[in-house]
């Protein structure tokens, strides 16, 4: 009976211990970020720092992404918009200022609005995360407002895609 | 113990041989119906058999049909299909004289077919600075699916009335083959419950209510 007893016990620790599977572990590679790094326009090897970065939705100024105000960076992650309908190309605008400054209300810094293109698919993770979009044919329009501090933006591959965070997927020349 | 010598110096003193009932039972589980008319999202059945070959020894199967929906915050999939297991159990407990109780051990090799329907999943982001993510509420029927697997029984077996039994077990399973649809996963495999993100285990109970049918009798 006591070995009976031991083996239930058993038995039902497990299946209580497996209760966390119903939870999406952090370290789990889900639904990924861009990587976007700051490079030298002549040195495009080298890295290069903007001052004082602010990322905002680009339409609308008081949705600042969180870590990206005001900070002196090489490297932004941005977030894409996942709501896409199947056969439809996605698009996330976003605002990024280089020297942005808020005096009272008076925003200084030059702003430039890009807009990122793709094409996203669902891709199985696990019961706990479900579906994670990975983002296919990424590309970076850099929208002309005749004062642009980015130059230009190049994917790292063609058809570039954004499947994970582990890599840069575009560099911004500067 | 004493049981035990209690039977011997009887057939020492008598020369009465005592016999054994071999038969089959056969039975339902009746938790699957119970749950049944009480949850929502489930639906099941199970009959369940064994074959006495040996005093200790029993041939066993359950078959079965399953349907479950399995709902988290980010997928709701339906399973549904059939089972079949077979196995052995071995009666540990020593009956007193004509009595047939069982605590058993055993094992069976299980085998589902079933399909599973993806009815809706919305996309797990951490990042929530776009709002809301991308749902999709298109069901998709993934048939075809099939799985193997091996598990570990205990359980007790007592006759309430004669040749009626009620019993419960509990089961420890590990899948040998799992054939998964194409960008998903089997979230439950009829006969062997829901599966796991971290191992290939699983764990099931059954309350079961069977009839005896007397074939045979047999000194031991």
């Amino acid at each position: 009976m006591k070995k009976i007893a031991t083996l239930l016990l058993l038995l039902i620790c497990i299946a209580f211990s497996c209760e966390r599977d119903d939870l999406c572990d952090e370290d789990t590679p889900t639904t990924p970020k861009m990587v976007v790094e700051f490079r030298d326009l002549i040195l495009s090897n080298n890295t290069k720092n903007v001052t004082k970065l602010r990322v905002e939705d680009a339409d609308d100024a008081t949705r600042v992404l969180t870590d990206y105000n005001s900070v002196t960076e090489d490297q932004m992650l941005l977030p894409l918009i996942t709501n896409i309908e199947e056969l439809e190309t996605g698009i996330t605008k976003y605002r990024v200022y280089k020297d942005y400054e808020n005096e009272d209300g008076t925003i200084t810094g030059n702003d430039d609005v890009i807009y990122i293109e793709y094409s996203t698919r669902e891709i199985y993770v696990s019961r706990a995360c479900g579906y994670k979009t990975i983002f296919e044919n990424v590309e970076i329009i850099i929208e002309d407002d005749g004062d642009n501090w980015m130059e230009f933006a190049v994917p790292e591959n063609d058809n570039q895609s954004v499947i994970n965070e582990d890599k840069i997927h575009f560099t911004i020349r500067h | 113990m004493q049981i035990g010598a209690q039977e011997e110096e009887l057939k020492a003193i008598d020369s009465v041989k005592y016999t054994q009932k071999y038969g089959l039972r056969l039975g339902v589980d009746f938790s699957k119906l119970l749950r049944t008319t009480i949850e929502e999202d489930y639906s099941g059945f199970e009959i369940n058999g064994d074959f006495r070959i040996t005093k200790k020894l029993y041939i066993a199967g359950e078959i079965g049909n399953e349907e479950k929906t399995t709902a988290t915050d980010f997928l709701n999939a339906t399973a549904s299909g059939s089972y079949l297991k077979l196995g052995v159990d071995y009666n540990m407990f020593t009956n007193w004289l004509g009595m047939n109780n069982m605590i058993y051990s055993g094992f069976r090799t299980g085998f589902s077919t079933f399909s599973q329907t993806r009815n809706s999943y919305t996309v797990y982001n951490e990042n929530q600075f776009w709002q809301p993510q991308y749902t999709n509420i298109e069901s998709k029927e993934f048939n075809g699916l099939s799985a193997t697997w091996l598990e570990l029984i205990i359980g007790i077996k007592a006759e309430v009335l004669k040749n009626l039994f009620i019993g419960f077990n509990a089961q420890l399973k590990g899948t040998i083959t799992n054939k998964n649809p194409e960008n998903f996963e089997n979230l439950f495999i009829p006969g062997f419950n829901k599966t796991y993100d971290s191992g290939n285990f699983g764990v099931g109970y059954g309350y079961t209510i069977s009839y005896f049918i007397p074939i045979f009798k047999k000194v031991n």
